[in-house]
C-alpha cells in the first residue's frame, strides 16, 4: 500500500491494481487532486488503523499512520451534531405537545433536555480525551 | 518491321520477289509497325510497336483486339502513383507503400484488357478507375496488405477475379476486422469484432469496478481497466483508469449498497475520477460498497 502526504495534513491510501507502476499512479492521482501531494511512502496494511471512526483525523507519523487527536475532537463534535439534530427533532415534536395540553412540567424537561444537548459539544471530557478509544466514549446518553 | 497489302502486283521478276519477300516479312513480324496497316484483313494479327501489343483484327474487319503484350518485362514494382494503360495490358504490378492505381478510361483500354495488382507491403493500394467509371460496381477499391487480384475491362467498366467475397448480413464470405475508429462509429455491419477492440464500441463500458467495504475499509472484488484505488479519507475514493478516457465528458455511474447512501461520481480529467458516498439524509460523508462503470470515448 502506498500512503500520499498530502497537504491538507491528511493521508490517501493507494492500493495498486495489476502491474499498475506506483510513479504513474501518483501522478494520476496528483492531476486529479492538484496542490495536494507532498511526499509518499510505502506501508505495510498493519500501519494502518482497523478502526476508521477518526480517518479523516489521520495523519502520517513516521512509518505508519496515527490519529490527530485534534481533528478527531472536531470530528466527534460534528458526529455528535448530527445525532444532536435527529435528538432535537424529536423533542421540538414533544415540546408543542406539551404546550398543546398545557403541561408545563413536561415543557420543562423537554427545554432542559434540549439545554443538555446543546452543551454536548462542549463537554470537557472531549477535550481531555488522549486516545481515540477515550474520545469514542465521549457519548452522553442524551444523544442516544 | 514490315507491313503489307497481301497483293503481288505485275511487275519485273525482281520486284516480284521483292514484292513476295516483304510479305513474307510482314507474315513473320505479325504485321508490325508504329500505326495499322493500310490494308486490314478480318482475324489478321498486328505488332502495334506504339503501345507494345499485339493486336488482331476482328471477323467484321472493323476493329482491332488486343491479343497479347509485346513487353519483355512482365512482372513490374510500383511503389507510387500511376495510372495502368494500355500498353500494360497483362503487366503484373507488385504494389508497395501506400498510394493509387488509377486506370485510364474503360473505351480506351476496350474489352478484354487486364493487368494484375498485388499488395506486397503494408499500406493500402487503391485502385481507382477514370473519372465516374467503377469497379465492380464502386467508385474504387483497395487492396489490402497481401491482396492481390486480376482487374478486367470489358470497355465501358471494370471487374475484380480473385478478391475475396466480403461477407456481409446477407453472404458468407470473407469478413474484415474493425479497426478502433470503426467500433466507435458502430456503424458497420459488415466488419468483425475482435476482443481487443470490443472495449471501442460506445455501448460497451470503458471501465467497471465492485468495491466493498468492510469495517470503513476498500477491497477490490473485481475491476476493469483501473489501475490504482485510492482511500482519501471517509466517503471519498479515487479511482485511477488504465487506458484514460479521450476527454473529460464520459459517463461514470455508480451504485451504493444500502438504502440510504448515494454516490456523487466527480470527473476532473480522463484518466482518473472521484467517488463521493453520502448519507442521502444527513449528507454526511460515508463509506459503503458500491459498484460503478462508465461510458465513454477512450
Amino acid at each position: 500500500m502506498i500512503l500520499i502526504n498530502r497537504f491538507d495534513g491528511g493521508v490517501s491510501l493507494m492500493r495498486l491494481i495489476g502491474e499498475a507502476k506506483a510513479d504513474e499512479e501518483i501522478g494520476k492521482w496528483s492531476k486529479r487532486n492538484p496542490g495536494m501531494y507532498r511526499s509518499h511512502i510505502e506501508i505495510k496494511d498493519e500501519s494502518v488503523p482497523t478502526d476508521r471512526t477518526f480517518r479523516d483525523a489521520w495523519v502520517l507519523s513516521g512509518a505508519g499512520v496515527i490519529v490527530d487527536m485534534n481533528r478527531a475532537r472536531e470530528l466527534w463534535r460534528e458526529v455528535m451534531r448530527r445525532a444532536r439534530a435527529d435528538r432535537f427533532a424529536e423533542l421540538d415534536v414533544q415540546y408543542m405537545r406539551a404546550i398543546e395540553t398545557e403541561d408545563s412540567a413536561a415543557a420543562s424537561a423537554i427545554v432542559k433536555k434540549k439545554e443538555e444537548l446543546r452543551g454536548v459539544t462542549l463537554l470537557p471530557d472531549i477535550d481531555a480525551a488522549t486516545t481515540p478509544a477515550e474520545l469514542r466514549s465521549c457519548w452522553p446518553d442524551c444523544l442516544n | 518491321m514490315s507491313q503489307h497489302d497481301y497483293n503481288i502486283a505485275n511487275a519485273n521478276g525482281a520486284s516480284v520477289r521483292s514484292d513476295l519477300n516483304n510479305a513474307l516479312a510482314s507474315v513473320v513480324s505479325q504485321n508490325s509497325g508504329a500505326s495499322e496497316p493500310a490494308t486490314m484483313f478480318a482475324y489478321m494479327l498486328w505488332a502495334d510497336t506504339t503501345n507494345g501489343l499485339l493486336k488482331q483484327r476482328n471477323a467484321a474487319n472493323s476493329a482491332w483486339r488486343v491479343r497479347g503484350s509485346l513487353k519483355e518485362t512482365f512482372v513490374v514494382a510500383k511503389t507510387g502513383l500511376f495510372t495502368a494503360v494500355l500498353s500494360d495490358f497483362g503487366q503484373t504490378f507488385i504494389c508497395t507503400n501506400t498510394f493509387t492505381m488509377s486506370l485510364q478510361a474503360a473505351a480506351t483500354l476496350s474489352d478484354g484488357w487486364f493487368c494484375h495488382a498485388r499488395n506486397d507491403g503494408s499500406g493500402v493500394i487503391t485502385i481507382d478507375p477514370d473519372a465516374s467509371e467503377t469497379i465492380n460496381g464502386v467508385a474504387s477499391i483497395t487492396l489490402n496488405p497481401g491482396d492481390d487480384c486480376t482487374i478486367w475491362c470489358n470497355g465501358s467498366t471494370f471487374k475484380t477475379i480473385g478478391l475475396p467475397n466480403l461477407a456481409s448480413d446477407t453472404y458468407a464470405g470473407a469478413i474484415e476486422i474493425a479497426v478502433q475508429s470503426e467500433m466507435e462509429a458502430g456503424s458497420a455491419v459488415n466488419k468483425a469484432v475482435t476482443p481487443g477492440r470490443q472495449h471501442y464500441h460506445p455501448s460497451a463500458a470503458k471501465y467497471w469496478a465492485y468495491l466493498a467495504e468492510s469495517g470503513g475499509g476498500y477491497t477490490l472484488l473485481a475491476s476493469y481497466n483501473h489501475t490504482s484505488i485510492v482511500d482519501n479519507g471517509v466517503g471519498n475514493i479515487d479511482l485511477n483508469v488504465a487506458n484514460d478516457f479521450s476527454s473529460s465528458n464520459y459517463c461514470p455511474l455508480v451504485s451504493v449498497t444500502g438504502g440510504n447512501f448515494i454516490g456523487l461520481p466527480t470527473i476532473t480529467n480522463g484518466g482518473s475520477y472521484n467517488f463521493g458516498i453520502r448519507n442521502s439524509t444527513t449528507g454526511a460523508v460515508a463509506d459503503a460498497t458500491f459498484f460503478t462503470a462508465a461510458f465513454g470515448d477512450q
